[in-house]
């Protein structure tokens, strides 16, 4: 078991994470507004499809948490790939989608 | 103790071997054999305060990573983590990322789950542990890794 998270990724593991990070928070302050707007749309409950030039990608949010998944190629289902549980506090929920929003379109740009 | 000891467990057991096909091929001559074992095992981080995200995006946050090994190549490989919290009754579920069956990084001998992660609220002290299990094509069949715990809940200054 690895103590040491420099002993589990390799350099070009590390590059990656460094680039998908630093993209997210590129589309962040890129698309504050519109991820805004949405984030605080669906802070009640819901779900969005995001079309995106890499794919079909849908973000849900309920009473507990927000979730994203991606469209399978079979065009029918969507694969779950990310979910962050959500508190009561508007603010803190519109915060955390808005987190989940960047983190969906930058996985979808990166092909992650 | 009777979680510790689960958690033990799962993790001995799991970290050995994981899949065994059972599956036999017949030869020619009609005499059975039996084809190499696969064997796969997932690995576990414990839950540690992230480098990375502090250094891109000046914020603090609670990450997992795991990595699914096989002796054979794996592909449409969902490698699935989730970050548990402790606290007043049963732990929770704060955060769960998943690969893509359909990248081309979710293939080969080891596809790595590097992008589970939760967002710092606080610096108040909470306790994580991570969790991970995988679905798998291998051989042309399809496989699930039973959940995996990392091997220590640790506390971290991340409240979520």
């Amino acid at each position: 078991m690895s103590e040491n998270p420099d002993d589990f990724l390799t350099e070009e593991d590390l590059a990656w994470e460094l680039s998908y990070f630093s993209l997210m928070t590129e589309l962040k302050r890129k698309n504050s507004s519109r991820y805004e707007d949405l984030a605080s749309r669906l802070s009640v409950g819901g779900e969005e499809i995001l079309e995106l030039p890499t794919g079909v990608y849908k973000i849900s949010v309920d009473k507990n948490g927000c979730g994203y998944s991606c469209r399978e190629a079979d065009g029918k289902n969507f694969q779950r790939l990310g979910w962050v549980k959500l508190t009561e506090n508007p603010a803190e929920r519109i915060t955390a989608i808005t987190d989940a929003l960047a983190e969906c379109e930058a996985r979808a740009q990166i092909d992650a | 103790m009777d979680k510790f000891l689960h958690r033990l467990k799962a993790s001995i057991s799991l970290t050995l071997a994981i899949f065994i096909s059972s599956s036999f091929l017949a030869t020619a001559a009609g005499a059975v054999a039996t084809p190499p074992k696969t064997k796969c095992f997932i690995e576990v981080q414990n839950a540690h305060i992230s480098t990375s995200i502090l250094e891109q995006q000046g914020r603090l946050a609670v990450k997992v990573n795991a990595k699914s090994q096989c002796n054979f190549p794996q592909s449409s490989v969902i490698l699935t983590v989730k970050i548990f919290k402790e606290g007043l009754g049963a732990p929770h579920l704060v955060a769960q990322r998943s690969t893509r069956a359909e990248n081309p990084k979710s293939k080969g001998f080891e596809v790595k789950n590097q992008f589970t992660f939760a967002y710092c609220k606080n610096t108040t002290k909470s306790k994580y542990f991570g969790v991970a299990s995988a679905r798998a094509t291998i051989r042309g069949k399809s496989y699930i890794t039973p959940p995996v715990w990392s091997e220590k809940t640790l506390e971290l200054d991340c409240g979520t």
